[in-house]
């Protein structure tokens, strides 16, 4: 009995949960504002995935993850400013563009790495130096909270910070009520003065830097190696768990708490050996978890009014 | 260009042209000028330009060739946020309002030097003591959605003047208010106009540019056709300077009704809200073969809610309603195509059409059998025809067949929907607001055809909270109020009576 409560609950867990958190809550405030204004970027999944990849690439051949987190950011805002392009300029259809920017993502990396390394289908190649942990001084010497909460990379907290931020921008500045006002009616916020295009280019390249961010975090930061398809859909959980969240950061945080603690416990039931349940099922669990709360809250949640539909200017 | 400050002219637009996309010309060569602390009334049909012309002084829309000078100095507006600069401001016909938000949010939005930390209580309080300085009370903590259309236009205003606007632009004001709410809108841009601000109104309707002009400016197919102070301006000259010589329709003749049966026969009637309050509260009410039932009421007492039900949009909660004897509630708008009913919607863009598609296909939506061949495809010759057909019924004008309805001015799409309705020879017909937004012309040619309808043995439901129009048209008048019919008129009834029935209900 004991060992199933240690199952449960334990620092491991806890502290395997904030890890597996950091890359969702880095895309999700991104995404969270690209809603906002009324763009859904489904591409958040692709650019996650070019980040994690081109991470692995810039670490694995300078060394050094700066140069590696560097190209993800070039590539993540890269990728963005296209979808920018598209669906902001040109108007063309959102969903089917980020759909076109996963595919992309999925057919373009693992080419490029089989290009890159020919040798590696049998032995993943492996960078050298992943981002380090940092732990707090004294914070982290707490017992319990300590390695779970204060011993992780400066990403993990800059995510965790990033949600109260998020929040106070959204309720408490003048630029998040220009944004809100932009996601419920372009044309109006358009009239009203407010520039809805250049809003939105400013807020997808902020998305393009923190889901390249959250990418890098799976491939040199929780591992030191890049698998295809390695982001596995949590661009969509994202996009799922900020429609659970009602739009709001600190709903999406215990969200992505509740995602992550079902992500960690079956990375536990995988370690711990236990047949009963085949791994491939401790896998499906986390989606199933988030399918099931979308399928229970979902029904009654109202979006910004102008989520998704194309905004163009007449001249 | 101190000639034109010492001519207290606060702007003036010069040889201003606009072609929509290359190829549809809306305005050609038009003078428009405005004096510091006037009311200047913008007159014209729809499709006149008057929108356009309006939309280029706001900066919401460029001009193809033209000079536009304001205070004095020449001024190129690349959008709304320049125009606001030079203290223009334009209050659209459709609100520039974002529902979700609450008032002092909305008004602050108009502000471009707000703060970046923002603290709503305190600015909830500024934008209140704001308001009762220009006397406009509100409650800036309301969220705007639960506002009646008056106090959304009141917003409107006050936003306007917490942005520093002293130059005022109203398009089609007064087409969403009801009687009582007009007054009390022209009351305040008097009082506004005697603080020194300035205001141009663009409207259709020749009584109330009598009524509140200082100078009167008519358009006419996008040219400029005379410009005239309010002496020099009479109801008849101003309707021959819009409508053109020789093009006036007179107003349609009235026949004599003859009484049929009973067709639709409500009774007891439930209908619950959006926010699950009931709205509809037990309505009992006959429509005879062959008449014209108008239902009048100020909005928001039910009839909204009433009309969705009757149509299918909505289900009912309780009570029954029959047609031609056989029990017809909760039925689907399909079903009721089937039986041969009409239905003209308030929301336009909304119900009325399906603004994306062509102008084509939307003529033909509720007859695409009729333009099928017998492989059940469309033929596109027999679609064309079709779409001819209801096109010329009130002559819409839309750049070409395939231009998608949303480009088309909101007049026209209403010709399109009423010519389309009338087309399908209903026996019922349900007509919400069906000729708000319409001009002299259009709305004069409306009522014939709903005449007509009623005339070869139709039953027509009019809806509207003009009560001129239902007087006009009407053989009966049943009043709504609260969710209730709380009086049953006719026509010849005295005003006073409706109107009070109308504001407090069933009397005695």
């Amino acid at each position: 009995m004991s060992e199933f409560i240690d199952l449960l609950i334990s620092v491991g867990i806890a502290s395997a949960m904030i890890r597996l958190m950091t890359p969702l809550l880095l895309a999700g405030v991104g995404e969270l504002f690209v809603q906002k204004s009324g763009v859904l970027n489904l591409g958040v999944e692709g650019i996650m995935l070019f980040g994690a990849f081109f991470a692995f690439i810039g670490t694995f051949f300078t060394g050094n993850v700066g140069y590696g987190l560097a190209l993800a950011i070039v590539v993540g805002v890269a990728i963005n400013l296209l979808f920018a392009f598209l669906t902001v300029s040109m108007a063309v259809d959102q969903v089917v563009t980020g759909l076109a920017i996963n595919i992309a993502a999925i057919g373009t990396t693992s080419y490029l790495y089989r290009a890159t390394f020919p040798y590696a289908t049998a032995i993943p190649a492996k960078t050298e130096t992943i981002i380090e942990v940092e732990p707090i001084p004294f914070l982290s010497s707490i017992p319990y909270i300590g390695p779970a909460l204060f011993s992780h990379t400066v990403f993990t907290y800059a995510a965790l910070l990033l949600v109260p931020v998020a929040a106070f921008m959204i309720s408490r500045t003048s630029w998040g009520l220009r944004v809100k006002a932009i996601g419920e009616d372009p044309h109006v916020a358009d009239l009203l003065g407010l520039n809805v295009v250049r809003t939105r280019y400013f807020i997808l390249i902020m998305e393009g830097v923190l889901a390249a961010l959250a990418g890098s975090m799976l491939s040199i930061s929780q591992y030191n190696m890049f698998l295809d398809n390695m982001t596995q859909g949590r661009g969509y959980i994202v996009v799922a768990l900020i429609i659970l969240g009602r739009w709001s950061p600190i709903n999406f945080l215990a969200g992505s708490l509740f995602f992550a603690y079902i992500d960690a416990l079956q990375l536990r039931i995988q370690a711990a050996g236990i047949t009963i349940i085949p791994y491939q099922f401790a896998l499906m669990l986390p989606y199933l978890a988030s399918f099931a709360a979308l399928a229970l809250v979902g029904r009654r949640v109202k979006g910004p009014a102008s989520l998704a539909k194309p905004y163009k200017k007449v001249k | 260009m101190t000639e034109q400050l010492s001519a207290g002219l606060i702007v003036s637009m010069q040889g201003i042209t606009k072609v929509y996309e290359g190829q549809v010309l809306a305005l050609e060569d038009v003078d428009f000028d405005l004096r510091k602390g006037e009311i200047h009334v913008l007159l014209g049909e729809n499709g006149a330009g008057k929108s356009t012309l309006m939309k280029i002084l706001a900066g919401a829309l460029k001009p193809t060739e033209g000079r536009i000078f304001v205070k004095g100095r020449e001024v190129s507006f690349s959008s709304p946020r320049d125009a606001y600069r030079e203290g223009i401001g334009m209050v659209h016909q459709h609100f520039t309002l974002i529902p979700s938000l609450n008032v002092a949010e909305n008004i602050l939005l108009g502000d471009e030097k707000m703060d970046f930390l923002l603290h709503m209580p305190k600015i909830a309080d500024t934008v209140m003591k704001f308001a009762d300085r220009v006397n406009l009370s509100v409650d800036a903590r309301t969220p705007l959605h639960t506002l009646s259309v008056g106090e959304k236009q009141r917003v409107e205003i006050l936003k306007l003047l917490y942005r520093g606007a002293d130059i005022m632009i109203f398009d089609e004001p007064t087409s969403v208010l009801g009687g009582l709410e007009v007054e009390s809108f022209f009351e305040t841009l008097r009082s506004l106009t005697a603080q020194g601000s300035s205001a141009i109104l663009v409207t259709h309707k020749i009584s109330e540019a009598m009524n509140i002009a200082d100078r009167l400016t008519v358009l006419r197919k996008g040219k400029k056709i005379a410009t005239l102070t309010k002496d020099e301006a009479d109801e008849r000259k101003l309707v021959e300077l819009m409508i053109g010589p020789g093009e006036v329709i007179p107003p349609p003749p009235s026949a004599e009704r003859k009484t049929g049966s009973v067709v639709l026969k409500i009774r007891g009637l439930q209908v619950f809200d959006d926010l699950g309050n009931l709205a509809v509260r037990g309505v009992n009410l006959d429509l005879f073969e062959g008449e014209i039932l108008g239902l009048a009421g100020v909005e928001g007492n039910g009839q909204e809610e009433l009309v969705e039900t009757l149509v299918g949009l909505r289900k009912a909660h309780g009570g029954t309603i029959e047609y031609q004897g056989a029990r017809i509630r909760n039925l689907k708008p399909r079903d009721l195509l089937d039986l041969g009913w009409a239905y003209i919607p308030a929301d336009r863009l909304g119900r009325g059409v399906a603004p994306e598609l062509d102008v084509m296909l939307n003529c033909c939506m509720k007859k695409l059998d009729e333009v099928a061949d017998k492989f059940k495809l469309i033929n596109q010759r027999n679609l064309s025809e079709l779409a001819k057909k209801v096109i010329s019924m009130l002559g819409v004008k839309a750049p070409s067949q395939k231009a998608p309805v949303k480009y088309l001015s909101g007049g026209n799409i209403q010709k399109l929907i009423v010519g389309r309705e009338a087309h399908l020879n209903p026996k019922l017909l349900i007509a919400e607001q069906p000729t708000a937004g319409l001009d002299v012309k259009t709305t004069n040619l409306t009522h014939s055809i709903l005449l007509e309808m009623r005339n070869r043995g139709a039953s027509v439901l009019l809806v509207s909270t003009n009560l001129d129009e239902i007087l006009k048209l009407s053989d009966r008048i049943a009043v709504i109020y609260k969710g209730e019919i709380a009086g049953i008129f006719s026509p010849k009834d005295d005003v006073g009576l409706i109107g009070t029935c109308m504001l407090r209900g069933k009397q005695g």
